[in-house]
């Protein structure tokens, strides 16, 4: 029996070439699609796939965020990410998160194939190219410890998340509307992590979320709460 | 702001083409294994021109993201998209 899965990137170009290389060889089945990580939650929810193959950059929540959420919702579900590139941050913070995969998107089908055979039969799965890196920084002692500064490792995950997106201008309205929460819990976790983080006021949420390269962006307009 | 338009870009366009080019090439190289050999061969050195093109792209947008991110301190993925 074919193993089921959701596909999940914001470019329908992406979706429809890795969609032709699943269905051709039969090993897997695609039970659905979503172009950005609030609707691959819903969709994950939903139809319980065995695998999610998620892209890390995707619009609204984060691939990686999308993967924390349904991994709370549908724990079995296990996500491969899929990305552009190597870099140790992504690489980290997506296995954190609950992947069971972190695949390089490439020109040939082998290191997906590979990854979505490996997290089918349970087990995980790099791509060479990170694994590789990662070898090497393991090998010199130098992995990652002091990527994340350290006033924000006593912030939850959804914390961080919160953060993120009111650095981005999401009024605690819109946030609790993408993250399926009530209003009085968004505000909950502002105040929660405002006095974790010693600041009082949206620019001071921004800039740490900035430092620590949470965001891309801040959009100091939407000040609402 | 213009080098991370251009990373943006790259990322979110050239990169995703270039990937997307790779996996029908596959499909084709799949499809001619068996029935014309030295064509899939052909095929699989194409995929290796496109795999050369992406690395050259991806360092070439972290290079861009890492010039913008600075202090940040954002990862490529975060900087460029």
């Amino acid at each position: 029996m074919p193993y089921s899965i959701v596909l999940v990137d914001d470019h329908r170009i992406m979706r429809d070439g890795i969609k032709a290389i699943l269905q051709h060889g039969g090993e897997f089945v695609i039970l659905g699609e979503a172009d950005n990580g609030v609707e691959a939650v819903r969709i994950c929810k939903e139809l319980k796939p065995d695998i999610a193959l998620m892209d890390i950059a995707l619009p609204g929540l984060t691939g990686i965020e999308a993967t924390t959420e349904l991994l709370r919702h549908a724990p079995g579900v296990k996500v491969v990410i899929l990305s552009m590139y190597d870099d140790e941050r992504s690489v980290v913070t997506a296995i954190r998160s609950g992947a069971r995969a972190f695949v390089l998107k490439k020109a040939s089908d082998s290191d997906l194939l590979d990854a979505l055979r490996a997290v089918a039969k349970g087990g995980s799965y790099l791509s060479p190219q990170v694994s590789d890196r990662l070898l090497k920084r393991i090998q010199r002692g130098d992995l990652e410890s002091g990527a994340i500064p350290s006033a924000l490792e006593s912030l939850s995950p959804r914390e961080l998340q919160v953060m993120r997106l009111v650095a981005e201008g999401q009024t605690s309205k819109e946030i609790a509307a993408l993250l399926d929460l009530g209003l009085q819990t968004v505000r909950s976790y502002r105040k929660t992590l405002m006095r974790k983080l010693g600041v009082n006021n949206v620019a001071g949420l921004t800039q740490f979320a900035l430092a620590a390269g949470l965001t891309r962006v801040s959009q100091p307009g939407k000040d609402g709460v | 702001m213009e080098g991370q338009r251009i990373a943006r870009v790259l990322h979110d366009d050239v990169g995703q083409v270039i990937s997307a080019v790779g996996l029908r090439l596959e499909l084709l190289r799949m499809d001619l294994e068996s029935q014309a050999p030295e064509v899939a061969q052909r095929i699989t050195g194409i995929q290796q021109l496109l795999e050369t093109a992406m690395a050259t792209l991806r360092q070439l947008v972290a290079e861009a993201a890492d010039l913008q991110a600075g202090a940040a301190g954002q990862s490529p993925e975060e900087a460029a998209h």
